[in-house]
């Protein structure tokens, strides 16, 4: 018996310490931060804001004297990690990234009773990155722009490849085909690799993705670009002809933006040092490469820009759903 | 041909060697400690190979892949907790070997049929990448739905004594994959709200719950606990394999290691249907059927060659098409982009001689893994002599741990021990609990691909016999039926007679 009560105790005090540790004490604006700063990717590792995070964070120590620590916590796209955040006090040296997935789409689709927190909950500093979505077409359609799509699709229902139903891409799929007056069948794809890969052969007729993940497809030959979800195109070798939805006189654009975030309260002096050291390391020569290569833009935005694009996408989502 | 020799000499460097063995090491250790994961270890090792160039960084992750796969059957063999899911139809077998006093042997054949397989289909990707890359494009939608019905026809196989008991446990696998949000409208299911039910529940965190905390508490009772062998009978084992044996298990590991690649190309399936799969078809062709799930070595073999056949022909579509075919190479894909590649069909005509090094690579990373796990393995088979009141508090620790570790959540946690819970009294009550973990790795797949199909073809079932590959996998699906429903009536009749005399 003494020898059953034994393990059990060192069972208890191993599980313990196993799960023993906190988030950090908040500190003073002066002196933040006294430790090392946390980034939170609330998405899946070895995706795009996990790659930008951890090349990032290296230049911690150089511009903020702390060691950034890229992390990661998965759930619900993102929402787990969001909802755990609020434990957090103002002054936190734990940051988090968010985006319009959170903060327009989520509050306003099914399941979204289940949310706890609302952008209000944060106080925006950077936006790390935009990355432009691209519309690919099965190159043995021969669509290359918006005008042969639209003659194209007169009184057929098309089929938009998309990874996951309620994802950005969904809506910017919904948003253009209203504004061109075309039906369409939305076909979600678990990624979008594979969303890609079905329209790639034939599966479905076009797909939503990042320009970065049909780059490869589109060098082949295999997938046609149709239109880039922007204002205007977008300027690298691949993409460089086509043109961006709002160029074609259509609102039917938003890009997909990853803005970190602290905890509302967090004092505006801690923000900035925040915002600035990152503002130095969007700077550097390798980070600007390693961006060119991913096919994202440095678009640092300000607050007040970040407040609009989490709106402007909730009126684009409230208009499709 | 100047690709491959250029990408050979790439490859030979003693820093390429280096970081591949590490991985291998790492891989070993994570893949056979129960709670810890391949994933979990990727992730860990990740920002490491950030400064390492894209040869280095893939072999040392490809080192983990690999060696994970094997290293998950350690566990499943010696304590009856596989370290990985894929890992569980080797744990039918090794499990009872290893009770027999086998361990050695056991972990023998696991180590020389992973390796088999994880060199043949390492070679598959080297020569036939782009024949099996236009084979996997034929594939879509309805075909994968109809491979993952034919996985489903598997639960038969590993139902234990009673097929409606099996079907029972297989449908509480296919419900609980169902708890989460809707694959094709993203409505909820089953969440009541709670945020961490959103996306269902993962699968190591099941596996977890399943078999090692199960286990703990199934050997909670003193008469039920493990008559560990001494290390004395450990040490007198020499762990060989007959010619004979060699002789018997040579057409399960070929037919598993061809299950293994053509599992491996089609995205989303992975290891553990490749594994369950090889094992229900090696049973069906065995001459000796009656010894699976008593310590059969074709069992073993067909379980492990098939799983590290996964291996080689996951990087096809990842390669070829930039489809990553499992969670461990979707993070490779990130691997592969921050060194400035980007998957897809023009990576072999950018970066050929680079693709060439990897691919020749995985050859010597199955290599490698044989050699350490020749050693790794007299150490592992030390494990089950460790007295159960020590071993035991160590699994939960690592079991606690690594539910943990998936999300950084205490729910997680807890998940885990309502798992335990509910196969303990499966277990009780004389119900499998591996058509479960069959049920949560094929319900969502099955679903997702057959709710897609009926989509793209605007609700005709038609589109499930429109090409050979489907009509071909159709035939397959009646066959596995046919066979299953003829043993049942054999079974019954057996048992009629048997009451007669």
């Amino acid at each position: 018996m003494k020898k059953l009560l034994l393990v059990f105790c060192v069972l208890i005090l191993s599980v313990s310490g196993v799960f023993a540790g906190g988030s950090p004490q908040p500190a003073s604006a002066n002196d933040w931060p006294q430790g090392p700063v946390t980034v939170i990717t609330p998405w899946a590792v070895g995706g795009v804001a996990d790659i930008v995070n951890r090349k990032t964070s290296t230049y911690g120590a150089e511009v903020l004297g702390q060691p950034i620590l890229a992390t990661n916590e998965l759930g619900a796209g993102g929402n787990v990690a969001l909802t755990n955040f609020l434990k957090n006090g103002p002054n936190s040296t734990n940051l988090i990234f968010g985006g319009e997935g959170a903060f327009s789409i989520a509050p306003n689709v099914d399941g979204s009773e289940a949310l706890q927190f609302t952008y209000g909950d944060y106080e925006p500093i950077i936006n790390l990155y935009s990355s432009i979505f691209v519309m690919t077409a099965d190159a043995s359609l021969g669509i290359t722009d918006l005008e042969s799509l639209r003659t194209y699709g007169q009184g057929k229902r098309l089929k938009v490849a998309v990874n996951g139903i309620a994802g950005s891409e969904a809506f910017l799929a919904k948003a253009l085909f209203g504004e061109l007056g075309l039906e369409l069948d939305l076909i979600s794809y678990n990624g979008a690799n594979l969303a890609l890969d079905a329209a790639a052969k034939g599966e479905t007729s076009f797909a939503i993705s990042h320009q970065s993940q049909a780059a490869g497809s589109v060098s082949a030959g295999t997938l046609t670009p149709v239109v880039v979800f922007d204002e205007t195109g977008v300027n690298n070798d691949i993409f460089k002809n086509v043109k961006g939805v709002g160029e074609y006189g259509y609102a039917a654009y938003f890009r997909n933006r990853c803005f970190i975030l602290a905890r509302k309260g967090t004092d505006p002096a801690v923000i900035d040092k925040v915002r600035n050291a990152y503002l130095q390391i969007l700077a550097k020569p390798d980070i600007v490469e390693f961006y060119s290569t991913l096919m994202i833009e440095v678009d640092p935005l300000t607050p007040s820009d970040m407040d609009r694009h989490v709106e402007l996408v909730t009126d684009i989502v409230l208009g499709n759903l | 041909m100047e690709l491959f020799i250029e990408g050979f000499s790439q490859l030979l460097n003693f820093q390429n060697f280096l970081f591949m063995n590490i991985g291998v090491l790492l891989g070993m250790i994570f893949g056979a400690i129960p709670g810890l994961t391949v994933i979990l270890c990727i992730v860990l090792f990740l920002p490491f190979t950030y400064s390492l160039g894209p040869i280095q960084s893939f072999m040392f992750l490809l080192g983990i892949y690999c060696a994970g796969g094997y290293g998950g059957s350690i566990s499943a063999i010696l304590i009856r907790t596989p370290g990985t899911p894929h890992a569980t139809a080797t744990m039918l077998d090794g499990y009872p070997m290893s009770r027999r006093g086998e361990s050695k042997k056991a972990l023998n054949i696991a180590l020389q049929a992973s390796t088999f397989g994880g060199i043949l289909s390492a070679i598959t990707l080297l020569f036939f990448a782009p024949q099996v890359g236009k084979f996997a494009q034929q594939m879509g939608t309805p075909e994968y739905f109809l491979v993952c019905a034919f996985g489903l026809t598997i639960i038969a196989g590993v139902s234990g004594k009673s097929l409606v008991h099996g079907l029972i446990s297989g449908a509480l696998g296919l419900f609980i994959a169902t708890i989460g949000l809707d694959p094709m409208t993203s409505n909820t299911r089953f969440i009541f709200n709670n945020i961490n039910l959103y996306s269902g529940f993962d699968l190591v965190i099941c596996l977890i719950g399943l078999f090692a905390l199960s286990e703990v508490l199934g050997k909670s009772k003193r008469s039920e606990q493990l008559h560990a062998p001494s290390l004395a009978s450990l040490r007198s084992e020499s762990g060989r394999i007959s010619k004979a044996e060699y002789k018997r298990i040579a057409r399960p590991a070929i037919i598993s290691t061809i299950i293994g690649v053509i599992v491996g190309i089609i995205p989303g399936t992975g290891a553990s249907m490749a594994s369950f799969v090889s094992y229900d078809r090696a049973k069906q062709m065995s001459k000796k059927p009656e010894e699976f799930g008593n310590g059969s070595i074709e069992g073993i073999v067909a379980a492990e060659t098939a799983n590290n056949a996964v291996t080689g022909a996951t990087l096809i579509p990842l390669l070829t098409l930039g489809i990553p075919g499992d969670g461990a190479v979707a993070i490779m894909l990130g691997a592969l982009m921050i060194n400035g590649l980007t998957p897809g069909p023009k990576l072999f005509v950018d970066h050929g001689v680079t693709m060439y090094a990897i691919m020749i690579g995985l050859i010597f990373v199955n290599g490698f893994m044989y050699l350490q796990g020749r050693y790794l393995t007299r150490l592992f088979a030390k494990v089950i002599a460790i007295p159960t009141s020590i071993l035991t508090p160590i699994i939960v620790i690592f079991c606690f741990a690594g539910a943990f570790s998936v999300k950084n959540s205490m729910f997680d946690v807890s998940v885990a021990l309502v798992f335990a819970a509910v196969a303990y009294i499966l277990t009780k009550l004389n119900f499998s609990t591996i058509p479960v973990l069959l049920g949560l790795v094929l319900g969502p797949i099955t679903e997702e691909n057959f709710r897609r199909a009926l989509i793209l073809s605007d609700g005709s079932w038609g589109i499930f016999i429109d090409s050979p590959i489907s009509i071909g996998l159709l035939i397959l699906i009646v066959f596995a039926l046919a066979i299953i429903i003829r043993g049942k009536i054999n079974e019954n009749k057996q048992g009629l007679s048997h009451a007669q005399a």
